[in-house]
Formats: C-alpha cells, structure tokens, sequence
C-alpha cells in the first residue's frame, strides 16, 4: 500500500498549497504554491495507479506525470518572466488586490 | 482596524476551504474503487515497435500526439517569454550572465565537464528505446550544459537569429512533419510504418533533444532585469 | 476523400505556427488565408461523411483506444471548428491592419505564432476525445491566452496577466486531479469508454466536481468570473476578441460535454438547478455590471461574463421534453456568441484607435466618421438582445421553447430578462455614439479594420437566417 500512502500525503500538499496560492500576498509565494500542488496531483496519479499482473508499474501514469511535468515546468518558466517583468515595472511583486 | 478584521476572516475561511478539500481528497482517495489500467495493453503491444521502455512506447507511440502537444507547450512558453522581453533589451545581459567573475575553478572545470554532459545527453537519447530516458531527459542536459557556458559568461546569450529560431521549432516541425507524412503511404496520422518505427522515433527524439536543450536555455535565461535592479556583488 | 485524411488538416494551424515564427513578417498576410482556407476545406470535405455517418472518429496513430487516443468528429465539433476558424482568419485580418500603426512592430511579432498556437490547440480541444488529451489542448489554449493578454507589455495587462494564469493554473490542476480519480478507479482515459464504465458513486462526484472548478476557473463562469473583465479588458483588441469569444467558448464545450455526457448520471435534477442557478446569476450579475462601467472594453467584457451564462441553463432542461431543442439552443448561443462578440471587440479596437481611448461618454460622433464599424456594431449586438433574425435568437428561442414547453418557465423568465438587460448596456453605448462630433478629432483606421468587424457581424446575423440545416446538425449529435 505503498502507492496509497504517497497519494494521501499528495492530497494534503495539495491541500495546502491551495490555501497557500490564494492566502499569500507575494507572487513568488504563489507560484511556488502552484509548483507544490502540481506535486500533489502527480504524487497522486502515480500513486492511485495500479500495476500490471507481473508486478511492474502502468506505464501510462508515468508517462502522463513526464508530460505534466514538462507543461508545469513551461508555465513556471512564463510565470516567473511574467514576474519579473511586472516587478521591474511597477516596482511590486504583488497583484492589486493584495497590495496594503 | 476594518481591512485587518476582513483580512482575518479571508484567512479562516480559506484554511477551512482548504482542509475541507482536503479531508474530502483523502476521503476519497481511501474509498476509490480501484480498476486496472491499460499496463497490459502496454506490455502486450510494445514488442510490436521493438521499444523495450514501456514509457517511451506511451509517450511517442501510443500517446503520441499528448507529447505532441507538450512541445508545443514548451515552445509556446519560449514565445510567450520571448514577447515579454523589452524589444531594445533582446541582447541586454540576462541575470545568470551577470554574476560574480567565474572562479579559477570554474574556468578549469567548464572544458573538462562539457563533453562528460552532451556524451551523457547523447546517451541517455540513445538508452530511451530501452532503459528510461529519452529526449526530456536529454534535452534538459543539453539545456543544463548551455546554461553552464552562460555561466561560466565564457559566451554571451546569442541574439535569436533564423539559426537558432530553426533548432528552437525543429522537433516540433519534425514530429509533425513525420506525422503528417505518413498520410500520402496510406498510414495514419501519427502512425510510424512498422519496419520504420524505431529509427522515426530516434530520429524524432534526437531533433527533440535539441529543441527541448534550447527552449529550457531560453526558459532559464527568462526576462532580463533593468539595470537598477542588481543583486549584490554583480558587475555592470 | 477518407475522413481519416481530412481531420489530421484540421490541425494545420499547429504547423503553421513554427512557420510564422520563423518566417516573421514573411509569412503575412498569406500564412492565415493558406491555414483558412484549408481548414475550411477539410471542414468541407468532411460536411459529406457527416450527413451519412452523423459521428466520425480517427485513431491516431493506429492505436486503439483504450491505449492509444483518438479524435470524435460530429455535427457540434464540425460547427465549433468552423466558428473558429471564421474569428481567427478575421482577427488576422484585422490584426494585419491593427498592427503596423501601433508601432513596436518586435513584439508585435509575437502575435502570429500565438494566434496559430490558440488557433490549432483550439480547434485540436474539440477534437479530443481523451481527457488528458484535453489537459493538454487546455493548458496550450489557456498558455496562448495569457500571452495574448500581455501582449503590449502595460503593468495593468501584465497583472491581468498573471491573475489570470494563476487562476487557470489552479483550474488545470483541479482537471488533473479528477483525471487522476477517473484513470485510478476507472482505468480508462477515453471520454467514450469512459462514459461506460463510470459507475455513479463518491468517486465519480469527486471527480465530476474537481473537473467542474477547474473548467468553471477557466471560463470564468459565475461566482468565480472576476479575473475575465480585466484580462480581456486590458489585452488589445483582437487579443480581446479571441480571449472573450473563442478561449472561453473551448473551456466551456469542454466543460459542457464533459458533465452531460460522463456525469449524466451522477447529475441529480437538484444538481442540475443549482448549475442553471449559477448560471442565472452570471446573466443577471454580468449584465449588471456591464451597465455600469464607463470604458467600451469593460461593457463587452462584462457582457461576456453574462452571455457565458445562458448554455448552463441547458442543464435542467437536457431531463425534460425538450431535450434536444435545449441542447441545440445553448450551443447555438454559444456558436453565435462567439462571432458577435468577435465582432465587439474588434469594433471596440476601432474606437480605441480612432480617438485613443474608449470612454463611452467621450465617443460623441463616432458613429458619423465610421458608420461601417457602427452598423456592424449594432449588428452583433442583434445577437446578445436576442432580436430576430440573429443567430442569438435562434438559440435562445430554442432554449424558451424547452423551458417553457417543460414546465421550467423560471429559466425562460431569465432569458427574457437577460435580454432586457443586454438591451440596457448596448444602448447605453450606442447613443453617445451618435451625437454630434463637433471639432472632435478622430485618427483614421484602415478599412480592412472595419470590413473584419462587419463580416463577422454579418456572420452572426447569418447563423440566424439559415439555422435550420445547422440546427438540424447539432441535434443529430447523439444526445447524452
């Protein structure tokens, strides 16, 4: 039960990275919890998946976490420019809602 | 006073969303019912395309078009990345290029580590028919390699010209290409003629590689700073 | 031709893409004409098989799914392809005029392989027929999207950027999660097979209600729509005009397809009013608040957020007699929708670019320097009223016919008064537009500006003048 535990402990990162992309002010911060719950959800794919007869793992969970992690890797990429455009622009790595 | 009470119940509510998703999740995840996937199928048909790493079968076989898809992803990314970048700025130096004077160390270590890298890259295209691997993994070394040289500021980031823009969509226009050419021999689309199979998918994994090394180089290089903006100890 | 060798050029755009790229300037104004005009082709080719067939479908790669994935063609897909393809050949158009004058012509660059990008992974999200293989189509709409958003670089669009990318970020990963239940419980990932395994129960909820936020983030359906009037406010014009009629149409197919045709079960008729509820409260909330804003851009983009709401209203009525017109009618809005409110924006870009600025209460006289971009103005406006003969009135008299003849006269009473509403915003618009221009400079715009407006105006108006062949189409699709 290997698999399952890693898929619990996936749930609650996700969990948490969740309140963090939306109770934390700083973009970083953000991002950096978009990251942690894309985690979440692949701990959770490969963990959930259930093997063939002879032991060895579904290839396809596999696969589908590579191309997720490539996705989830373009878009950081994108979010983090993004960052610092805005940042060297108006001086804040906030949004406006969230500025005090 | 006001904002700070608003701003208390913002947070109890959103950390009683959160642990409700949460709990829901584990609960959900306990209970599922559990049905085998298609690992048979996997293994059954692979031999078929003389792949022996089920991964690589899924993803540029019987998934094909997913992978397909995820570079156009990444090279979208680029793009994007590239649109935000201050026109007059193309050429200013990006952050990493800026750093501290590469040490001694660095500069004797650089021409020794280079080819140690790209033979690893370049194996580790070659073992993806069999062992895991294949072009992520590759193109992620090539791409840590370039990204080492910027470093080392040995070499300046190159202004994008046709050249590099060619290798940039290279695997993506390949893939597609052998995709598409398969419809005039009577094939699907997407479908690589048995005999054929491996040497297409090497062929589609090597121009892979390539791409997939620059666009991460370009990805890491991201948007240059303004020149105020300097972390300390880097020269101008 | 075999269909099998006509669908692969649906995705032509994701050819033509890496091809923009490197050709730059090179590549215009043919490359999008060439990539229409073959779509339309295939589309063509394809209407034949249709008829006989009614649904087609393409294994890629050979693959039989449950291994491999494989595309669905039917008469909903056949009408989103090519609603698709009308806004994207009229936006490069008008985009070609739109951007030499803005100067910047680098980053303008960057506009072209977007537009192939959005264009390709849009038409290629209709396809699909496998959930990842809708992630990743998902992912590519919404990356395209956002850097269509930031596009001319200003701190607001790049903030509505990034709230933006956020939010459909946490909404993919809501979508991975509830494929991540489905493929562990179910052991499928093709919509079809899946649709027969899926056993009602807590998984399935689970799963149906993690897909249903994630898709409801990247809609910007009611309660959750608040990040759209800024982002598809503050991107350029034909940005604008891609983002409100197409990127929010694709999620919302999606999301549509999804629920009624692998949740039909698990959708209780509770359920299913509390989905029209909330679509009830995008009309109604979206309508209001596109009434009160004072710049062009933010009424449509509210009006956006409003009209997203009407084909949830569909849900309750899929169970009732009159299932079929519920169904042909809120994807007929959606088509229509989609060609008017390209239409908007475009025009909206003329205004910004005739006076710099899109204050509604400082565009006195416009309508007398561009009455082509006016006309088509009200045109498209035809469809969000709901006035006979547009498309929009086509949809929405079907929807009426099914709430009203099933007994479910609420929802009618929300079309009606959706339409009222929309009656308020647009002439709320339109007549400081007519008044007198007095000394009032107004800068000129090429005239391929104001004919890509109008045509899709007239596009939408066309919808409602020939509805019966389509409709006919959309109600062959096999009914969930």
């Amino acid at each position: 039960m290997s698999g399952l535990s890693f898929a619990l402990a996936g749930a609650v990162l996700f969990a948490l990275a969740l309140h963090a992309v939306f109770a934390r002010h700083h973009l970083l911060r953000k991002i950096i919890a978009c990251n942690v719950a894309a985690s979440g959800v692949f701990m959770i794919l490969v963990g959930m998946s259930s093997g063939g007869s002879d032991g060895r793992a579904d290839a396809v969970p596999q696969a589908l976490v590579l191309t997720g992690i490539v996705i989830s890797v373009s878009l950081t990429a994108f979010l983090l420019s993004l960052l610092r455009r805005l940042a060297s622009g108006g001086g804040a790595a906030r949004l406006p809602e969230d500025e005090r | 006073m006001k904002a700070v009470t608003n701003e208390r119940i913002k947070n109890i509510t959103l950390a009683l969303l959160a642990s409700t998703i949460g709990l829901g999740l584990v609960v959900g995840l306990l209970n599922a019912p559990r049905q085998p996937g298609v690992a048979e199928q996997v293994l059954s048909m692979q031999t078929h395309l003389k792949l022996e790493q089920p991964v690589t079968a899924v993803l540029l076989a019987f998934r094909g078009y997913d992978t397909l898809l995820e570079i156009a992803v990444l090279v979208m990314a680029v793009i994007a990345v590239l649109i935000l970048v201050p026109p007059r700025k193309a050429r200013a130096a990006a952050p990493i290029t800026a750093g501290p004077a590469p040490s001694p160390l660095m500069l004797w270590l650089l021409p020794r580590l280079l080819p140690v890298l790209v033979l690893i890259a370049g194996y580790l295209w070659w073992a993806g028919s069999s062992r895991p691997g294949g072009a992520f993994q590759a193109g992620t070394l090539v791409g840590a390699a370039a990204v080492i040289v910027l470093l080392s500021q040995q070499m300046r980031p190159p202004r994008l010209g046709r050249i590099w823009r060619a290798i940039l969509v290279l695997g993506l226009l390949c893939f597609l290409a052998i995709g598409l050419l398969g419809l005039l021999w009577g094939q699907a689309f997407l479908q690589y003629p048995d005999s054929w199979a491996k040497a297409l998918i090497m062929l589609i994994e090597l121009t892979l590689s390539l791409s997939i090394g620059l666009c991460f180089m370009l990805l890491v290089l991201g948007v240059p700073p303004r020149r105020r903006d300097r972390f300390p100890g880097e020269r101008s | 031709m075999s269909p099998a060798l006509l669908l692969p050029g649906l995705i032509l755009p994701l050819v033509a893409a890496p091809v923009s790229f490197l050709l730059g300037r090179r590549a215009l104004p043919w490359l999008p004409w060439l990539v229409a005009l073959m779509v339309a082709g295939c589309l063509c080719g394809l209407a034949a098989p249709l008829l006989s067939e009614g649904e087609l479908f393409l294994h890629l790669g050979n693959w039989e799914p449950p291994l491999g994935l494989r595309w669905r063609f039917d008469g909903l897909v056949w009408g989103m392809i090519a609603a698709t393809t009308l806004v994207c050949l009229a936006v490069a158009v008008y985009a070609d005029g739109y951007v030499p004058n803005r100067g910047r012509r680098g980053r303008w660059l960057g506009f072209w392989p977007v537009l192939f990008f959005l264009w390709g992974a849009l038409n290629s999200l209709f396809l699909a027929g496998d959930i990842f293989n809708i992630y990743v189509t998902l992912e590519l709409v919404s990356l395209a999207a956002v850097a269509l958003v930031t596009l001319d670089g200003r701190p607001q669009a790049l903030a509505a950027g990034m709230r933006y990318l956020l939010l459909a970020l946490v909404g993919s990963l809501c979508y991975l999660l509830g494929i991540a239940l489905l493929y562990a419980s179910f052991g499928v990932l093709d919509a079809a097979l899946l649709a027969e395994r899926l056993q009602p129960g807590m998984t399935a909820s689970l799963a149906m209600a993690l897909l249903g936020v994630g898709l409801f983030l990247k809609t910007a359906l009611f309660p959750v729509h608040g990040w759209l009037p800024a982002a598809h406010g503050e991107a350029p014009a034909p940005a604008s005009a891609l983002l409100s009629s197409l990127v929010v149409m694709g999620s919302l197919y999606v999301l549509l397809r999804l629920w009624l045709e692998l949740f039909g079960a698990v959708l209780t008729p509770g359920l299913r009013q509390f989905v029209a509820v909330l679509g009830a409260a995008a009309v109604l909330w979206g309508s209001w608040l596109a009434m009160c804003q004072r710049r062009l851009k933010l009424v449509v983009a509210y009006s956006t957020v409003a009209q997203l709401g009407y084909p949830l209203l569909m849900v309750p009525l899929l169970e009732t007699s009159g299932a079929a017109a519920a169904w042909s009618g809120g994807f007929y809005l959606l088509l229509s929708h989609a060609l008017a409110k390209a239409s908007m924006f475009l025009v909206a870009g003329v205004l910004l670019h005739a006076q710099g600025h899109d204050r509604i209460f400082q565009s006195r006289g416009f309508a007398g320097r561009y009455p082509m971009s006016v006309f088509a103005f009200g045109l498209a406006a035809l469809t969000l009223l709901a006035l006979p003969p547009s498309g929009g009135f086509i949809g929405k008299w079907l929807l009426l016919e099914a709430s009203f003849g099933s007994g479910q006269w609420w929802w009618g009473l929300v079309l009606l008064l959706g339409g009222l509403l929309a009656a308020g915003y647009v002439f709320r618009v339109l007549v400081p537009i007519f008044g007198d221009a007095g000394h009032r400079h107004l800068e000129a715009v090429p005239l391929r500006m104001e004919l890509a407006a109008l045509s899709l105006a007239v596009g939408s108006v066309v919808l409602g003048l020939v509805a019966g062949a389509p409709v006919r189409a959309l109600q062959a699709v096999v009914l969930p």
